[in-house]
């Protein structure tokens, strides 16, 4: 195919399979969006949990705010309303109207414009709506993702508090409507983008926006006098030994050295010392067996520096190998 | 015996963590404050930290074990990422070229749709009339009866006539009725976007349905000779408002098109294509509702002129058809990426702009 053609079919492809700069794709749950440097980033799928929170909070807000405006209007309009005459009744009928019409509508479509997709609820739950190629959220995007709202959250609800709504007496087709009601509302566990009707219409997605924070790195001594890296000298391992565990046990390993001191049981650090010396056959140079957490560190790591000049020689060892 | 290996990923969180720390400190503030809360050299070193991180990540990816490290990279990197090719929206300047631009161009995008729901409620119009012309029981079919009120086929020709020029109570009662109208069709035409979802044929039917049910009254009013004057009554307001639920449901009809009919693209990229257009034209109709019930709520109330009722169809059918013709044809291509893709979303792949 030569260039010209190329060209004509990036041209015409907008948004295609293969865009030029922003791609994305999804593996299970995590999503990658290549950024115009060529790194690709990589997303998580929001929880379904994250996201009913984010909702609640927001919907709480806008709750509150209606109230709010209403009790508002009825406090200015009191005079009027204390000679109860119709007018006055009208008046604070078309503002409560108003009211929830517009902060209803507008509320998730404001904030998601301003905050580029993170509105009250969903920055308390870490989640945020992103476009699926990448791209800024503009007014469409976000006017499409929220104006599908009322079809696939409030019909279904209603239908459920109150069936007569539905106007449908034959019994077939009923249960026609229901599964019919169920796909729109169930649509988030039915797609592997795990996204509303909205988020489709959209073509946007909600992914977990997690701001995690640089922890000491766990190679470093307790003591910064020592030279770095060399391993512990009270707890030498062999190239043998080392070889035994890969990539996920050193990270499962990780996780818990992070946690030490305070969220751990000091028994389970001793149950994990002790099976992994049994697994590597390791004797203590000192006759005697070691304590746990530094044993611990210095086995992480001689087997990070292991792991990973094995990697520099392009072999990753993702798991044990026995 | 002793194996050693030095730790190249120790020494190079060494080297860069002073970067991150810095990039993390500037992200922070921009998502808090903005990023014009950023001074000239702190936004002139935005975008180099943000590239020195993302070569971190690809980095750290290749040699870095540290689950803790990545996962930060990660986090940093897309944080930085929205900060600098998703900046936050001026809500004036978005609404702005919203009403001067993208609506009307989205409009005009679908315009083959917008004919068709034309079409689909003109016909429903005119089968509302021929059927209840030929056997007025059929009236009820079409028109709710709560709604009819009092103009039913059996009504006198003073009812009817009634109907048409009687200015209600004055003052709040007007608002309340204003509101009322605004909020019921709003909800209508934005579920009538909706509902394209799926398939688009509720739309379809909509559309008919409200058709016929003007086609009814019509024909109801046409017995007794008044044709004319319930033009008079009904269209002042009717133009604004038929085209908004026009409008909505030619969003409904080109979403549930792009579903089915996905043409070159896969089927969810071509649904969003098509979903972020109609989704603007929705929010647009909303506007057309709003001022359909301002007219409909106080002018036809107050108005009891028959010249000024036509006058006013006149103008407002004029006024809408240059809006939509005439308005943001050239504004399109200059400044569009600056405030909004929608332009471009058919013509080219969407692709963050560099920071300036």
């Amino acid at each position: 195919m030569n260039a010209a053609s190329a060209n004509l079919r990036k041209a015409v492809s907008p948004a295609a399979s293969k865009p030029t700069a922003v791609a994305s794709s999804v593996e299970g749950q995590r999503l990658s969006l290549m950024t115009p440097e060529e790194v690709p980033l990589v997303f998580e799928l929001a929880a379904t949990g994250s996201r009913a929170l984010a909702f609640t909070i927001d919907f709480l807000i806008v709750a509150a705010t209606v109230l709010v405006i209403i009790f508002i209007a009825i406090e200015a309009l009191k005079g009027a309303v204390s000679t109860g005459d119709a007018d006055s009744m009208h008046l604070i009928g078309a503002v409560v109207d108003l009211t929830i019409f517009v902060v209803w509508n507008f509320y998730f479509i404001v904030t998601e414009l301003r905050w580029q997709g993170r509105t009250v609820g969903k920055r308390l739950a870490r989640i945020r709506v992103i476009a699926r190629d990448g791209g800024p959220l503009s007014a469409d995007l976000v006017f499409a993702r929220n104006l599908t709202r009322d079809l696939e959250m409030l019909i279904p609800l209603l239908a459920i508090i109150q069936p007569a709504v539905i106007g449908i007496e034959d019994p077939a087709l009923l249960t026609v409507c229901w599964l019919w009601l169920g796909i729109l509302a169930l649509m988030p566990l039915m797609n592997r983008y795990r996204a509303r009707i909205g988020d489709l219409v959209a073509g946007t997605l909600v992914v977990a926006a997690p701001t995690e924070r640089l922890l000491p790195d766990l190679v470093e001594k307790e003591d910064p006098a020592s030279e770095i890296g060399h391993g512990d000298p009270r707890y030498p391992f062999t190239t043998e030994q080392l070889d035994t565990y890969g990539i996920r046990e050193l990270q499962i390993l990780e996780d818990v050295l992070r946690r030490y001191p305070d969220q751990i049981d000091p028994e389970l650090l001793t149950t994990i010392a002790e099976k992994i010396q049994l697994k590597l056959a390791w004797q203590s140079p000192e006759g005697h067996s070691p304590e746990p957490y530094p044993f611990l560190r210095a086995f992480y790591s001689a087997q990070r520096a292991r792991l990973e000049h094995k990697m520099l020689f392009g072999k990753r060892q993702e798991q044990k190998v026995r | 015996m002793a194996t050693e290996y030095r730790l190249r990923s120790y020494e190079f969180r060494r080297e860069r963590e002073a970067g991150w720390a810095e990039l993390e400190l500037l992200v922070k503030q921009a998502e808090k404050k903005g990023i014009t809360s950023l001074d000239a050299a702190e936004l002139q070193r935005l975008p180099t930290l943000y590239r020195s991180v993302l070569s971190s990540l690809s980095v750290a990816r290749a040699i870095s074990l540290d689950k803790n490290v990545i996962q930060y990279l990660e986090g940093l990197s897309a944080r930085a990422y929205f900060v600098i090719y998703c900046r936050k929206r001026f809500l004036g300047k978005t609404l702005l070229h919203y009403f001067l631009v993208t609506f009307p161009a989205s409009v005009r995008r679908i315009r083959w749709a917008v004919a068709l729901s034309l079409g689909v409620m003109i016909l429903g119009v005119l089968a509302g009339f021929v059927l209840t012309e030929n056997d007025p029981s059929r009236f009820f079919s079409f028109v709710d009866e709560g709604l009819a009120g009092e103009r039913t086929p059996d009504a006198s020709y003073e009812t009817l006539h009634a109907s048409l020029y009687t200015a209600d109570s004055m003052g709040s009662r007007l608002t309340g009725l204003a509101t009322f109208l605004f909020t019921h069709n709003a909800r209508i035409g934005l579920l009538c976007f909706a509902v394209g979802f799926v398939a688009g044929v509720p739309v379809l039917l909509v559309l008919f349905a409200n058709g016929a049910m003007l086609g009814a009254m019509w024909a109801v009013y046409a017995a007794k000779g008044l044709s004319y004057d319930f033009f008079a009554w009904v269209m002042p307001h009717g133009v604004t408002e038929l085209l908004a639920v026009v409008l909505c449901g030619a969003a409904g009809l080109s979403l549930g098109y792009g579903l089915v009919f996905p043409g070159r693209f896969r089927r969810l990229d071509n649904l969003a294509l098509r979903g972020r257009n109609a989704g603007s034209l929705a929010v647009g109709a909303v506007l057309l509702f709003f001022i359909a019930a301002l007219i409909e709520g106080f002018f036809r109330q107050l108005v009891q002129d028959v010249d000024t009722r036509t006058a006013v169809i006149v103008g407002t059918a004029l006024m809408w058809l240059a809006y939509f013709m005439l308005v943001g044809r050239k504004r399109g291509q200059g400044e569009a990426g600056d405030v909004d893709e929608a332009d471009h979303v058919f013509q080219s792949p969407r692709q963050p702009k560099a920071v300036p």
